[in-house]
């Protein structure tokens, strides 16, 4: 079966919100931003929460994926769907390639190493002006129709019809990782992420799966990237840059690590607040810095957290004495 | 094939200190091993280096005829050495049948690569786990997270994620460390019944276990061998009793 | 070939500040258990307010002198009211408390300064140049370099000879190891932080006048400081010294060569090393 109850109806769930969404910000750019970044948050969500890999290098991802796509469609006459599929292959050998130099540290090393590598990202696409346009960024990235072997050609030049593709593909992503969570690949990540030594002991080499943890991540946030490049219609150099990075950790672990619809959630939040409030007040990042340093100290959990924490209360209310089961997740996820 | 653990001149430095030197031993197949000495004998550092925790500076181990000093610990455990550790080392947030279906799937390494299908669908594992919740009758407490379990318990649990690999031998570090005295009699007897099936090897402080349960007994002292023989030799032997003649005072209960 | 000279003293002044910063860090990398982000706005305050306090008194020396007391105590406030709070939790809300701190330093600084940099003038005590076996070198880079060493040697004798060095050692393994020893380990994390944040506030008064003060130059000072420690080794000095001066003077070296590439091949030298030599310069990982 593709999917249980649970998580079928999970999933219709956040269907209907994706639906509702360009609705509810009155604007299908700001939507589909809002979808791509939580793809984003969601592949991080799988390094940070589930294999306890603090990765610091997904803006290089995200970047590098923007990057390919923008110059393949740029430079040749591929067409889309292949175009997003290189930029996703390529992301993903480049995360599998940061991923197996990085994981030779573990805990603070590692964490620095990625970012280490994600300031050589980005000097190397700043050095690189002729093919990256450096501080200009990449500039009139085509947004060529969907072309179905040439059967069926869906033009993407409406906002509207670009958002249907964009959330197509958040769906597709979040069906994807929920399925690698619950696989053997998932459960492995788990044991290593709470007992490393325990899984070298009963036969598992952890190196390999944190490997195969980046490329997946890594695929996710590439394809992420270049749906952001064909909506701007351009790869601006700051998507590859350590601020980035730290959003998309920051977006990941706002909405609870460990829950993936959680950091969906936490990335809308971002977005919807940069858009908001960068408007209002160029500096807005300040209320951004005070809110983390409040989450952080105050409900550690992020959003998930309140949302089980008032999950909790109100079932308690209502079937007082049943136990939860352990290890259940409650929620939506 | 019978398969012995040996050892041959193991020997493990730490820069200048020397924490064990030219240790000899030979665990034969189905027997209960023990490996005994006083603190800062060097138990400990000599069980890592026979598990593959540690890298030794000299000498070899071998196991079933095979040389594995350099082996790392996930290939020993495929090859049918499985090992507990002193201080509980399960995977904590997990429920109880979550660890042992885990610790099951450590045997097919590369299925475990798989991130498409349903963890379950490796049906070996999860068959594994099951049976041995049924054997060591932790059915109640299957469901749980393990940090919820009692110290005893999670001793039990250690052990049973050993078994999980269906290994030929255990090897276990101080298996009732820290446990109470009435989940002590639990201990021996699963001991004693898997070492029907499996070889044993032990380090312990508990010196009425170790008399009672093992078939030979190596004492360490300083890093190297003092004496190895069968509980009534160990027992009877002048130089043990003087060296463990501070320490019967404050062995562990 | 004057030229390549004149650049690898260029790169061994630069190298130190690397050092400074470097080393600042990592004697807190231990003790916290987790990488203090904000470690890089320590080096950015340093450089502003080198500029702010000359500008007003017209002093380098003042700002020089004034600035790194100022950050330790921004410090000390940084570590009780924010930091402190954090202990108990797992390492990456750790993280995200102190990006919360970069985030208002950083946008405070713009609000205070505005988006694009200043300039800091040499002192004219220091400017010119000297001439040795017919090169000449800036004497500005000359102090610097002994600025650094000065400050190398005093953090030596201060971890080696004193007990609060002593204590801050044993934290860099384990915090605790520092409650075993019977001290507060809240005193040493504090006097760590204070210590590591003057180090690097230095590091930014003697940037100042060789880059300016601007933004983003946490962000580059905290990923040259990783660096810095990944191919140094974490409790080596020696180790981040030749680190440290490595990095300056290849990033200096190849600005006359390649000068956008300057940057990117500190990092592309980091990732050949770390292949090379896995466990890092000094043999240790």
């Amino acid at each position: 079966m593709i999917m249980t109850n649970n998580t079928l109806r999970s999933f219709l769930l956040i269907a209907a919100l994706v639906v509702a969404l360009p609705f509810a910000t009155t604007s299908n750019t700001l939507a589909a931003t809002i979808l791509i970044y939580g793809m984003a948050a969601m592949a991080c969500n799988l390094l940070v929460g589930y294999a306890g890999l603090l990765s610091f290098c997904q803006g290089v991802f995200f970047g590098v994926g923007g990057y390919v796509a923008g110059i393949v469609l740029l430079d040749t006459g591929i067409g889309l769907i292949p175009a997003l599929a290189i930029a996703t292959v390529v992301s993903a050998l480049v995360a599998g390639m940061i991923g197996a130099v990085s994981i030779r540290r573990t805990g603070i090393y590692f964490v620095m190493l990625t970012l280490a590598f994600s300031q050589m990202f980005y000097f190397l696409a700043y050095s690189q002006p002729d093919i990256t346009g450096g501080d200009n960024g990449l500039n009139g990235v085509p947004r060529k129709p969907l072309d179905f072997f040439g059967l069926l050609r869906v033009d993407l030049d409406d906002n509207q019809v670009f958002y249907g593709l964009v959330a197509v593909a958040f769906l597709a992503v979040y069906w994807l990782l929920r399925r690698v969570i619950e696989s053997p690949l998932g459960s492995t990540l788990i044991a290593i992420r709470e007992n490393g030594t325990r899984a070298w002991a009963v036969g598992y080499d952890p190196r390999h799966y944190k490997v195969l943890a980046f490329v997946i991540s890594g695929a996710i946030t590439g394809f992420a990237g270049a749906l952001d490049g064909l909506l701007l219609g351009i790869v601006p150099l700051s998507n590859i840059d350590l601020r980035m990075s730290e959003h998309i950790v920051i977006a990941a672990i706002l909405g609870g690590a460990g829950s993936l619809f959680g950091s969906a959630v936490g990335a809308a939040l971002l977005v919807f607040a940069t858009d908001l409030l960068s408007e209002w007040w160029p500096r807005w990042q300040i209320i951004l810095g005070v809110a983390l340093i409040l989450l952080v100290i105050f409900t550690p959990d992020g959003l998930t957290g309140i949302w089980q924490n008032l999950k909790a209360r109100l079932g308690s209310r209502r079937k007082a004495g049943t136990p939860a089961p352990a290890g259940e997740r409650m929620g939506v996820e | 094939m019978d398969c012995i653990l040996t050892a041959r001149g193991l020997g493990v430095r730490f820069g200048q200190f020397v924490a064990n030197r030219g240790i000899d031993l030979e665990v034969r197949p189905n027997s209960i091993h023990a490996l005994i000495g006083p603190n800062g004998a060097g138990k400990t550092t000599c069980f890592n280096a026979l598990t593959g925790r540690l890298l030794p500076s000299e000498g070899a181990v071998s196991f079933c005829g095979r040389d594995i000093t350099r082996m790392p610990m996930n290939r020993r455990a495929h090859i049918g050495m499985a090992r507990c550790f002193q201080i509980t080392s399960l995977f904590q947030g997990l429920t109880a049948r979550e660890n042992l279906r885990v610790a099951a799937q450590g045997m097919r390494p590369l299925k475990a690569l798989n991130f498409w299908s349903g963890k379950e669908r490796i049906r070996e594992a999860s068959e594994i786990a099951d049976g041995l919740i049924e054997r060591l009758s932790l059915q109640k407490l299957a469901n749980r997270k393990v940090s919820e379990l009692s110290h005893g318990r999670q001793r039990l649990l250690e052990v049973a994620m050993s078994l999980a690999s269906r290994p030929k031998m255990l090897l276990l570090d101080e298996p009732t460390s820290g446990m109470g005295v009435d989940d002590i009699p639990m201990m021996r007897d699963l001991l004693r019944e898997l070492s029907r099936d499996h070889t044993i090897l032990y380090v312990e402080h508990n010196m009425h276990l170790v008399m009672s349960l093992s078939d030979r007994i190596t004492v360490l002292y300083q890093g190297e061998v003092l004496v190895e023989g069968t509980p009534d030799q160990i027992r009877g032997d002048d130089r043990v009793r003087r060296v463990y003649l501070g320490e019967r005072h404050h062995a562990k209960a | 070939m004057a030229i390549y000279l004149f650049q690898i003293i260029n790169g061994i002044g630069l190298g130190m500040i690397y050092f400074l910063i470097a080393v600042g860090l990592s004697i807190t990398l231990g003790l916290l258990g987790f990488v203090n982000f904000a470690h890089g706005v320590f080096y950015l305050l340093g450089a502003y307010l080198t500029y702010q306090i000359a500008a007003a008194t017209g002093s380098f020396l003042v700002a020089a002198l004034v600035a790194p007391l100022a950050i330790g105590a921004l410090a000390f406030v940084l570590e009780r009211g924010v930091l402190r709070h954090t202990y108990d939790l797992p390492h990456k809300y750790q993280i995200i408390a102190t990006l919360g701190v970069v985030l208002i330093v950083q946008e405070l600084v713009v609000v205070g300064w505005g988006p694009l940099g200043h300039g800091v003038t040499v002192p004219e005590a220091l400017s010119g140049i000297v001439m040795l076996g017919g090169f000449p070198y800036p004497i500005y880079r000359i102090f610097v370099v002994a600025v650094a060493a000065l400050m190398a040697v005093g953090l030596w004798l201060l971890l080696e000879r004193t007990r609060f060095g002593a204590l801050v050692r044993a934290g860099s393994e384990s915090a605790e190891m520092v409650t075993l020893l019977g001290t507060d380990v809240r005193l040493v994390m504090s006097g760590t932080l204070v210590l590591g944040a003057f180090i690097a506030a230095v590091a930014g008064v003697l940037i100042a006048p060789i880059r300016g003060a601007e933004p983003n130059m946490n962000i580059e000072a905290l990923g040259i400081a990783f660096v810095v420690v990944i191919i140094g080794g974490m409790g080596s000095f020696t180790g981040s010294i030749i680190a440290g001066i490595l990095i300056g003077v290849i990033q200096s070296v190849m600005s006359t060569v390649w000068a956008e590439g300057s940057q990117l091949m500190i990092y592309v030298a980091m990732t050949l090393i770390l292949i090379a030599m896995p466990r890092g310069l000094m043999g240790r990982a």
